[in-house]
């Protein structure tokens, strides 16, 4: 069966302006009898809505719309299915595969010569590009040509930076690495050359299934030697991944494509995902989601580490049905461990794969030639490196920030004033508890009027500054559940004829939850707010004469303290965007 | 089946806010959510022959770049919805491409063969928009619910240019009549008016071709 051809429809060969003036034309049938035109008014009308209620995705029940109107009846019966075909064909459309990205390479009728190249066959195809086997003319030598797709650059900007980029990679001259020949454009269009490897790549042996682990540890050991040659004189790969290695006949492996993935706006390489960055896959948490987060080396080694993985478990350490949600993996998740996938792989090989593939970057090998040292070292069977900091890290990773901690910069100066607010709240009813007010309305006015006007000052206030997270939506029902246990005191503490204000401990604890789910999302230092809180509701119970005004002071601090630092964070920020 | 061509309006009206109060970044998520559907819009509006000669990515760009020059214009006064605003736009690039390109491209058109319509499809139009609609397919199904699509594309192909637009903007580009008249600039009724002839003489289409193609079986 064949797909359906891409309609030939005309296209905007009647454009839309010349078309607006053609209701005037309109009318002088309109004008033929004012019956049939009134009819004609009314069958259009019902029939634009029924037609916006399907556009719309919603089911329509014609018979009802035909009893509703039986003068209409007959002629929607007639329409009807016409319409409802249409409509169909148009969702079909939008289903079927889209057109090839790649129109003016398609067709290309090799051999052809294009400069000094002639090209010989298509060898591959890829998301920056197309890459032909080809012969050098001038110098009679076998080489690849890569031509890049003038749509992955969008300006002449970017294609002056690609072009001096792919020169300063041209200069890397490596066993490992591919070496480019020449970079430059016809007409228009960048391309470059480079040796021609005869093999395969990483990725294409890798289908067969994984390697055998030893073997694996040598090619990414060789691999990450090269990494750090280029490295070291400043050139980022940018986009590591299996098909990026390729393996030659007599298995020495070979990096190409070195730093042709340029710098991604993350949010664009999403919508053209599959294009500008192949798969995230092999992507690095900063690359995927860039929220504070610089592409350095470090993004280099994360790479390597996937590819780690993928020839070890043969499949990438992450695997979603959407480039979408696969980068949400990547922000979010930790990997499957290997040994999981894989149970005879040795443990130290493990190891290195996971301290690789750490998502903040300070944790990883602090060099692609650490890495380098650590397979060897397990090639020669000796101690290896990534070992020693496990337990440490744990910890480190535990104290550490998340990747949401970012959400915090927008809340940083509210949250000093809600130290103020806490501190002003929790000082009255001190000072209303030394004068000995006794009545329950009293305080209970204060905590559940006063904080909950504060409450709603506070979130119109985060709305003013933009839209709402996800997650600060649930660190709103956080909040909103502490101020439904802090309301609740006062009425409890009446319940059971508890003297006022003797339930006050469990503001503390209350406020630990808080700071305790707060640490989960946010920061793990949070875990430090929790534990004092905790201690002050402790304290609270021993000393309840100055209960209150102690909380208050703690809880003070602990909003203030991150408040603080995260609204100087957001100050330095605005500060380097500008 | 929700079938939105252009992103959810809510937060499209957020974003223009904050675009609005001079906030980049809305402006940036403004314009980067709006890219795939024009791209789609380019994709399936623009000449299929215009496009072998010129890159879809860079009719976007053009329509992005211009998009976001002209954003505080628009801003200042909003004479349409968002989302209309931009199509115009791509519209305006798309006619404009199409008359840089429209003589080489008329080239080969002269070349191109006619369509194939598949034989043997007699059923009733509403049959056939039950074989379309169908959620549960299998890949025969799909395969013959191209087919079908095929045969309802060349109908809308035999159409006029006045009747073509509006079908497609109808049930490709999934806008309501009120944002056709807004777009074409014709009051809300005479819109309506509009797609009652257009689906009037599509229907007509439709039953000729069944017409022909059942006689044609019958001579063979």
């Amino acid at each position: 069966m064949k797909p359906p051809r891409p309609a030939e429809f005309k296209g905007p060969a009647a454009p839309a302006r010349d078309v607006a003036d053609g209701h005037t034309a309109d009318r002088p049938r309109e004008a033929e009898g004012n019956a049939t035109s009134a009819h004609e008014q009314r069958l259009a009308e019902v029939v634009a809505e029924m037609t916006d209620q399907i556009t719309a995705g919603q089911s329509v029940d014609l018979d009802a719309v035909c009893r509703e109107h039986p003068e209409l009846a007959s002629d929607l019966r007639d329409l009807w299915g016409a319409i409802l075909v249409t409509d169909a064909t148009g969702a079909v459309r939008e289903e079927a595969p889209k057109a090839s990205n790649t129109p003016r390479w398609r067709g290309l009728r090799l051999p052809m010569v294009v400069g000094d190249y002639e090209l010989l066959e298509e060898v591959g195809r890829g998301g920056m590009g197309v890459v032909f086997r080809a012969r050098q003319i001038s110098l009679n030598r076998e080489v690849a040509v890569k031509m890049i797709l003038r749509g992955r650059l969008a300006s002449d900007v970017d294609l002056q930076r690609f072009l001096a980029e792919a020169g300063a990679t041209a200069r890397l001259e490596h066993l490992n690495i591919v070496p480019v020949y020449e970079v430059g454009d016809v007409e228009g269009r960048p391309f470059f050359s480079m040796q021609y490897v005869r093999g395969e790549t990483l990725a294409d042996r890798l289908i067969e299934g994984p390697l055998p682990q030893r073997d694996a540890a040598q090619i990414i050991a060789t691999v990450a030697r090269a990494i750090d040659f280029a490295h070291r004189r400043g050139v980022l790969h940018r986009d590591l991944k299996s098909s990026n290695i390729l393996l030659a006949r007599d298995g020495t492996p070979m990096v190409t494509d070195f730093g042709l993935a340029k710098e991604t706006g993350n949010a664009e390489s999403l919508t053209h995902s599959g294009m500008l960055v192949g798969t995230p896959a092999f992507m690095s948490p900063e690359q995927a989601g860039g929220q504070g987060g610089e592409v350095g080396p470090a993004s280099d080694i994360y790479s390597l580490g996937c590819v780690l993985y993928h020839a070890l478990t043969g499949r990438p350490p992450f695997v979603a049905d959407s480039p979408m949600l696969l980068v949400l993996k990547v922000l979010e998740q930790d990997p499957t461990p290997p040994r999981a996938l894989r149970p005879t792989l040795d443990r130290d090989l493990e190891m290195i794969c996971v301290r690789c593939l750490q998502k903040p970057a300070d944790l990883r090998y602090a060099s692609a030639g650490q890495l380098a040292d650590d397979l060897e070292a397990f090639l020669r069977d000796e101690r290896i490196l990534a070992r020693s900091g496990r337990f440490t890290q744990v910890v480190v990773r535990l104290f550490r920030e998340t990747h949401h901690a970012v959400v915090l910069e927008n809340w940083g100066l509210l949250w000093m004033w809600h130290s103020l607010v806490l501190l002003v709240a929790c000082s009255l009813t001190w000072v209303m508890q030394q004068a000995d007010v006794t009545s329950r309305m009293a305080y209970e006015t204060l905590w559940i009027v006063g904080l909950g006007a504060w409450a709603t000052v506070f979130w119109m206030l985060r709305r003013r500054m933009g839209p709402v997270t996800f997650i600060e939506r649930q660190v709103a029902h956080v909040w909103g559940a502490s101020m439904l246990g802090v309301a609740l005191l006062f009425p409890l503490e009446w319940w059971l004829d508890l003297p006022v204000l003797r339930l006050s401990p469990m503001l503390g604890v209350i406020a630990a939850m808080v700071f305790l789910i707060k640490a989960a999302m946010f920061n793990g230092s949070f875990y430090l707010q929790a534990v004092a809180l905790l201690g002050t509701a402790v304290w609270m119970a021993a000393d309840p004469t100055h209960a209150h005004l102690g909380f208050g002071i703690i809880a003070a601090i602990c909003f203030f303290v991150p408040g603080l630092r995260y609204h100087r964070r957001r100050l330095r920020r605005s500060r380097s965007d500008r | 089946m929700a079938k939105s061509f252009w992103p959810q309006s809510d937060q499209t009206a957020e974003l223009l806010v904050g675009a609005k109060q001079g906030n980049d970044d809305a402006v940036n998520r403004l314009l980067e959510k709006h890219r795939g559907p024009v791209r789609k819009l380019v994709q399936m509006r623009l000449d299929r022959k215009v496009q072998q000669r010129v890159d879809v990515s860079d009719v976007v760009q053009e329509v992005m770049v211009e998009a976001s020059g002209r954003l505080q214009d628009y801003l200042k006064n909003p004479a349409m919805a968002f989302h209309l605003w931009l199509r115009q736009i791509a519209w305006d690039h798309m006619i404009d491409t199409y008359r840089r390109h429209r003589v080489s491209a008329k080239r080969n058109m002269d070349r191109e063969q006619a369509m194939a319509l598949p034989a043997g499809a007699d059923e009733s139009t509403f049959e056939l928009a039950g074989q379309l609609c169908d959620p549960s397919k299998t890949p025969q199904q799909i395969a013959a619910q191209r087919e079908l699509a095929s045969h309802v594309e060349a109908a809308i192909h035999q159409l006029g240019d006045q009747d073509r637009e509006i079908v497609m903007m109808r049930h490709y580009e999934h806008l309501s009549n009120l944002e056709i008249a807004e777009a074409l600039q014709l009051n809300p009724p005479a819109a309506s008016m509009r797609y009652l002839r257009a689906v009037r003489r599509l229907r007509q289409l439709l039953e000729e071709q069944s017409k022909d193609d059942s006689e044609r079986l019958e001579i063979s």
